[in-house]
């Protein structure tokens, strides 16, 4: 058999402006219309004629609202405090459980292929259920309060950092642990002298990232029991307090804002 | 171990990929106690693979390698570790861990034989921290040992590095391209601290080196690999332009 190979040739006509889409493409478009339609039967769209008159109420809600009710306001912060330490030690706890998951779920540091897959199924499990359902799930289980707000938050964070660890593992030089393994270092020693030093500053811009988003799911968290502000917000605007529940989501503005401000000045200092 | 065993063995050493390209081709190589060795051959002749193989960075798929007379192929994990700890790796890239400093990155070099207690300047006894402290004054570096790894330069890491493989006391020196990031100045330099390192300790070198001009200059044995074959091996002074033209092609030899 010969093989013969064509001289490439200039080509002689221009490009189409139009291609015709390939058939998944189409396929895809065709779904995500379908829904929308279905949707719309089922009354997810936006109408504007509510969407006009739910401005006017929103207006009735700030005539309300204003000034804001701050005779409450010591329980008011003691709450939020308590929201802020369930996200702080929630943080914690799951950075801590995060490293070891991350050590087993990285390609480069995992001591066996099927650890890999039972950490990787691990860190998927934490992320894709949303915090609010371990809220839930561990209400059920601790009981109200922030306990359970505690652990929600732990388990979200250890699907957040857990997979963002990894990634920064994998992302390690390999002529840099080879070096420590050329010198008849431990894989122990390997992971705690080349991989976790260099791993450092990227674990805790992550972590800095988690404690942010803990602090905002921890107040949602109150809304199903598990302690902190979020209760109290939920009671207040039930009972049409809207005054008060104005002063406290001012002062919720104010935390997720400086818990946002003092992670990104620390990890500008970092990179 | 056994006196007159060779330094390095290495018989019919194959190392295949899965996809059929064989990196080494059935390499016999023996190199006495002592010898500087240069390793030379184009991009892809199966140089670094050959040096990682000995110590089993890469698993090697056939033949034996016998360091000082110990099979390293049947080595089990912890003989291979203790076989690792008599051999210094130099590596083009000089890794470091970056973000600490020259000292701690030097005590690293003796985990082999220590374990964690070196992981950090902190828990390292006291001989050891003294001992990294002579190896870093040996490359020149004492005055630097606080700095941080990352702000050196590219010269002083690669000082870094070799007195990182001298705390490990090794007995054969394994250089992967040890001067190619470099720039001919540090290159020079680097490669004198390893000539009169190996001269010092009575240290055997291999070398893989794509200068060829340093090969002849600061070995005593040229290898040439070509296709992951061996194709040259001729004492330094004996080699001529001729043979390097066969493991190279004309362009590449200086005349």
């Amino acid at each position: 058999m010969t093989i013969t190979i064509e001289p490439e040739r200039p080509p002689t006509q221009e490009p189409p402006r139009f291609r015709r889409p390939s058939l998944p493409a189409m396929l895809l478009l065709g779904g995500v219309l379908g829904l929308l339609v279905h949707g719309y039967t089922r009354g997810a769209w936006v109408d504007p004629t509510t969407l006009v008159e739910g401005v006017g109420r929103l207006g009735e809600f700030l005539s309300d609202a204003f000034p804001p009710n701050t005779e409450r306001l010591p329980e008011i912060l003691s709450s939020l405090l308590t929201t802020f330490e369930m996200a702080l030690l929630g943080t914690i706890i799951g950075v801590i459980l995060s490293v070891p998951i991350a050590v087993a779920a990285a390609r480069n540091t995992t001591p066996h292929r099927i650890v890999y897959i039972l950490a990787r199924g691990f860190i998927s499990l934490f992320r894709t259920v949303p915090d609010l359902v371990w809220g839930l799930i561990f209400v059920v289980a601790v009981g109200l309060g922030p306990q359970a707000g505690v652990l929600a938050i732990a388990v979200d964070v250890m699907g957040f950092c857990g997979r963002f660890f990894a990634e920064s593992i994998e992302e390690v030089d390999s002529s840099l642990t080879d070096s420590l393994r050329a010198t008849g270092a431990s894989e122990t020693a390997v992971l705690g002298g080349a991989v976790l030093p260099s791993c450092l500053p990227s674990f805790v811009a992550t972590t800095l990232f988690a404690l942010e988003s803990s602090t905002r799911s921890s107040v949602v968290l109150g809304l199903v029991g598990a302690g902190g502000i979020g209760i109290e917000l939920s009671v207040s605007m039930q009972l049409l307090r809207y005054d008060e529940a104005l002063t406290i989501i001012l002062a919720i503005f104010v935390v997720v804002l400086a818990v946002e401000r003092v992670s990104s000045a620390i990890r500008r200092r970092l990179i | 171990m056994t006196g007159n065993a060779a330094a390095v063995d290495i018989t019919g050493l194959v190392k295949a990929y899965p996809n059929g390209h064989r990196a080494l081709d059935g390499v016999d190589l023996r190199v006495d106690a002592g010898e500087t060795v240069a390793l030379v051959g184009s991009n892809g002749a199966g140089k670094s693979t050959l040096l990682r193989c000995l110590v089993r960075l890469h698993e090697p798929t056939a033949g034996t390698i016998r360091i000082d007379g110990t099979d390293v192929r049947s080595a089990g994990r912890s003989e291979l570790r203790r076989i690792r700890t008599d051999v210094g790796f130099v590596f083009q890239k000089y890794p470091l861990v970056h973000r600490v400093s020259a000292f701690h990155n030097v005590l690293h070099g003796a985990m082999g034989r220590h374990g964690s207690r070196c992981l950090s300047p902190l828990t390292a006894p006291k001989e050891l921290r003294r001992e990294a402290m002579e190896a870093l004054d040996r490359v020149g570096l004492a005055g630097l040992a606080a700095q941080r790894a990352g702000t050196l330069s590219g010269g002083q890491q690669q000082r870094v590095a070799i007195a990182r493989m001298l705390m490990q006391r090794p007995r054969l020196i394994l250089a992967d391209e040890p001067v190619a990031s470099l720039d001919p100045i540090a290159g020079v330099e680097i490669m004198e601290l390893l000539r009169d390192v190996a001269a010092e300790r009575q240290l055997t070198v291999i070398a893989a080196l794509h200068q060829l001009d340093y090969a002849i200059r600061f070995t005593g044995r040229i290898v040439g690999l070509q296709g992951g074959r061996l194709r040259l091996d001729r004492s330094s002074e004996a080699c001529l332009t001729d043979d390097l033209v066969g493991i190279y092609g004309t362009a590449a030899v200086p005349a």
